[in-house]
Order: C-alpha cells, then structure tokens, then sequence
C-alpha cells in the first residue's frame, strides 16, 4: 500500500490522496473508489474513518482516491458561482478523469457518508462510470413500520414523557418541533441540511441504476433514528421494486451517525470491504458472460 | 499549495507547503502544528486560512500531519508524544530544505502548542515560537478530554452505562487516546520547562485563564522574552455543545492576523 497527494480538477486546486493497492494485488475486476467528502469534514472523514477505509480498500486490491470537493477541506473555493451539487459532479468526473489516465480505471464505486452518499447518488444517476455507490447513512423513508417502532419507544423514554409534561405544564417550555427528514451534520453555522427526494423519484432511481448493471449499498446506522430505526424498513419501504437483486441494504443497530466509536467503525468498514469485493467480482462475471470488456 | 509526503518511506508524514505569495521585508519559514484529536478536525479550516494568510504576507509556510493523524502514515493507536515531537522535528528539518531558510518560526495550536515547545526547546534552528490557546498541562488536557469524551458518547449513546463505553479499545470521540499516550501526555507540563534559550515566545488566546499567568511566570524565570495577547472569539475548546463544530476562518480572523503580525 502506498499513499500519494495530488492536486487534481480544471485549475489543478482540489486536494486528493491516492491510495495504492501493493504491486500486484490489483486485478482487472477492481474497479477504482472514490471517497466523497461528509459534510464539511476533509477527506480523512469522521474520526479518521476514510483513511482506514480507504487502506482496507486498497489492501483487497482497490485503487482509492478519498478528495476535498471545491471549498471543503484543502481544496480552493470556485470562482464561477456554480452550485454546490453541480460542481460536486464535475468535480467526481474530474476525479475519474485523473484516475483513468493515472491508473487506467474505467469503472468506479463511489462512496460517501451524509452528504457524500447524497453526492455519490446524484453522480451514479448520471454518470455511465459508476458501477456501483455506498451510502452510509443515505437517503431513508419512513414507513408504518418505522413509526410504530418510534412511537413505542417514546412511550417507554421516561424522558420524554418528563419533556411533554413540561411542554405541557412548566413556564416557557417549548412544544417539541416536528421531525424533520433533514439533518446536520454538525453544529456549527456551516451545516450542511439534507433534504430527501421524494421516494418515488429515489425508487425510479434505483430501479434504472440496476437496470445499468450498477450495484447499490445502503448502510443505515442507530444515529438516523429520525427516519430509519429496523433493518427491514428499507425492504419495506421500497416492495414491489425491480431492483434485479443489485440494491442491498444494512442497518447497524448500535451505532451512532458518524459511527464513532471503534467497533462500530470496524464494522462498517468490513462491510463495505465486503460488499465492494463481492459486487466487482460479481460485476466483472456478468460482463464476461456477455462477452463485454470487464 | 503543495500537498506532499516527507519523512522516512516507513513513517510518512502528510504536508501542505505555501510558497510565499509576496515579497517580505525579512524572509521567515512558519511550521504550524496542529491541535490533536477532535479539535484538530474543528481547527482544520483556520489552520488551513492561517498558512494562506502566512504566504501572502511572504512567509514560506508548512502545516502537517502527526504520524497516525490526518493523512499521515500509521494507525491511529501508533502514536504518542514521543513520535510526535520527533515529527515536529522531521518538519522543520523539511521546511528548511524547501524554503531555504536556515531559522523557522514555530505556531503551534492547543496541544499542538505544547507539542512544540517540548520539541523545540534545545533547538537552535528556531527563533520565536507563537502558541495558540496553548495546552499547558497535559494531565489537564487529558482530564478534559475524558469528560468531554464522557459527555459526548453519554449524549450520542444514551442506554449504554459511561462504565462500558470503550472499554476495549480506549478513544476519546471517535479518536484513539491510548493509555501510552495518556501516561506520556500526563507528564508533561510547560510550567516544567527548563530551557529555552534563543528563542522568543509569544501566547495568543481567545480566553484568559491562569495556566497563563503561571507559564508567563516561569518564562520570567528562564529570562525568555515573551508576550501575551487575549483575542476574545474562537475554539470553545472545553464546550461540548461545540465539540463537532468547525471553527470559520472568519470566526477567528482577529486571531489570525494577530499571529500572522506577530511572526511575518
């Protein structure tokens, strides 16, 4: 394994770091990661998470790029008043542009946490490279299932019934706002907030995706308990969906929204490692027994 | 910009290099160290804002990663302060060959400040040291670390007893923070500081606190020439509403171009 910084885009002023498999270990049926920014953190991600992600990665034979989009991180803000999701598209082409010369890569996984799965999605929607995206912590939709679990929960938290007699009794306190499908990422001024597609524009999404031949990972954690709180709620909120068995899900039960403690982080990582050998090997078959080019 | 590695092939180091942007009237070389754990992540962006504004007023200026932090080689259990201030070392030892300057100005930012006094204090190659929010004591800042790590998961992870969080693998929120580097952390203190001749030391802080008065004192002491200065607005450090906020560059710009005066 061996690590590299490059400057990369049109004026050569987004920061990345190449991560190499060893000299030999790569195959033709590694497609190449990219590693797409969480929020406004750089590109080692939560609590380092990239970095070990991306060494795991390269360790089963993955080139990885993990790079800053325009204005996050190292990288330079643009000058031409481009939005943010438009940009974030140029700038992963860019980062497949780099990687096809620099390496020769022709098809890519892309993942991302928060609004790196977000960006990961949009980008797969459209971009014929892409074979395959994981989206820690994705787009999610709530479903009976999902409120049934949330309101008996609340009905157990002593807390919040302490908060509703408050509400309802004490001086000044304020009415619980309603949840919102958006989030933050962190606190401060600068937060990223997420807004959902509705699901039959997400459904649409994934069945033309699968269609292409591109797999999908969805890893839920505990820390979404806003919009997503059991492991078959993804299922179930998409049923009757042709999804040609390329759209999976996980859901971590335990953990938070960054995964931040260690265990947890071990095993996301494992699961995309997983995932990621599992879905090239499978893709670069499939393409072989059309008699394509893997 | 230059991103790039340096250091030894098995204990790579990650770097920004920024060539001056401007002549100056004296040629300086700034080393900026960066704080530790989540507060190197909220310092990210004005560290990143200070090196630019270091450059433009024509300093070579170079910010880097510690071995097992950022984009540095090493896991992030691998380190302690033993390494880092050997990494310190590496970077001014790099930072003279690609500027070639003969003296470098160190800043160094909360731990990354007490970092770089115990690196820097017999080095003759230095010649002023600007600390950021210093961390002064390192049993202190360890103490801090376990209740804003105590607070934070016990806010991430309700259900789980504080007792059974981590007990494995220990990492102060999300961080590894092992009992090597809490025992190396815990033994040093600046107010032990026994040399520091040559060098000027200078203290910039968004808050007063009396770990200041007393680290004046012992300058006094040692004859170091020093001085102080409270700019009010900045890290939060020990809030732990703020403990994932990223500190703007904006927030800080008082700050900055106080540091930036002081050393360019």
């Amino acid at each position: 394994m061996k690590e590299k910084a490059v400057l990369l885009g049109k004026t050569r002023t987004l920061v990345g770091i190449i991560t190499d498999p060893a000299s030999g270990t790569q195959t033709p049926a590694h497609a190449t990661v990219l590693l797409l920014n969480a929020g406004l953190l750089h590109r080692i991600g939560p609590s380092r998470m990239y970095v070990r992600l991306a060494r795991e990665l390269a360790a089963a034979g993955f080139p990885v790029l993990r790079l800053d989009f325009s204005g996050i991180g190292d990288s330079e803000a643009r000058r031409d008043n481009v939005a943010f999701e438009e940009a974030a598209l140029e700038e992963v082409r860019d980062a497949m542009d780099l990687m096809a010369k620099a390496k020769g890569s022709q098809r890519f996984l892309l993942m991302g946490l928060c609004s790196g799965a977000d960006n990961a999605f949009q980008a797969a929607r459209v971009e014929p490279r892409v074979a395959g995206i994981a989206l820690i912590v994705g787009f999610a939709y709530r479903t009976p299932g999902f409120w049934l679990r949330f309101y008996q929960e609340r009905m157990l938290d002593l807390g919040k019934w302490k908060q509703l007699l408050v509400t309802k009794f004490g001086a000044g306190g304020k009415a619980e706002s309603e949840v919102q499908a958006g989030e933050a990422l962190d606190d401060s001024e600068a937060s990223y907030v997420r807004g959902f597609p509705p699901i039959d524009q997400t459904r649409s999404d994934l069945e033309a995706m699968a269609s292409r031949g591109i797999s999908v990972l969805f890893a839920y954690s505990a820390g979404q308990y806003q919009y997503y709180n059991h492991a078959e709620q993804f299922d179930d909120a998409f049923r009757g969906a042709d999804f040609r068995g390329r759209i999976t899900s996980r859901f971590f039960p335990s953990s938070n929204h960054t995964f931040t403690r260690h265990a947890h982080r071990d095993e996301l990582i494992d699961a995309i490692r997983n995932w990621a050998v599992t879905t090239t090997t499978a893709g670069s078959n499939r393409a072989r027994e059309v008699g394509a080019v893997p | 910009m230059n991103p790039f590695f340096f250091g030894s092939s098995k204990k790579p180091l990650f770097g920004i290099y920024h060539p001056p942007q401007s002549r100056a009237a004296k040629e300086r070389a700034v080393l900026i160290c960066q704080p530790l754990g989540h507060e190197y992540v909220r310092a990210h962006r004005a560290v990143r804002q200070l090196a630019l504004l270091l450059s433009k007023a024509g300093a070579h200026a170079l910010r880097f990663d510690y071995y097992g932090t950022g984009d540095s080689g090493g896991e992030g259990d691998e380190g302690g302060l033993a390494q880092w201030t050997q990494d310190i070392g590496t970077a001014i030892d790099e930072l003279k060959d690609v500027s070639g300057a003969s003296r470098v100005s160190i800043v160094g930012v909360r731990a990354g400040a007490l970092l770089a006094v115990l690196a820097v204090s017999r080095r003759r190659d230095v010649d002023a040291v600007l600390l950021w929010d210093p961390v002064i004591d390192g049993a202190g800042y360890a103490a801090l670390m376990d209740e804003m790590n105590r607070q934070w998961l016990g806010s991430e992870y309700p259900r789980v007893p504080n007792g059974d969080l981590e007990t494995s693998r220990v990492g102060a929120l999300g961080f590894h923070f092992t009992p090597a580097m809490r025992r190396e952390l815990e033994q040093a203190n600046l107010l032990s500081l026994e040399d520091f001749s040559g060098k000027r030391l200078s203290m910039i802080v968004s808050t007063e606190d009396p770990e200041h008065r007393a680290l004046r004192a012992r300058l006094d002491e040692l004859r170091v020439a020093h001085d102080y200065a409270c700019v009010p607005g900045g890290g939060d450090w020990a809030r732990r509403e703020r403990i994932t906020a990223t500190i703007l560059p904006h927030q800080v710009s008082g700050l900055l171009q106080g540091i930036v005066g002081a050393l360019a």
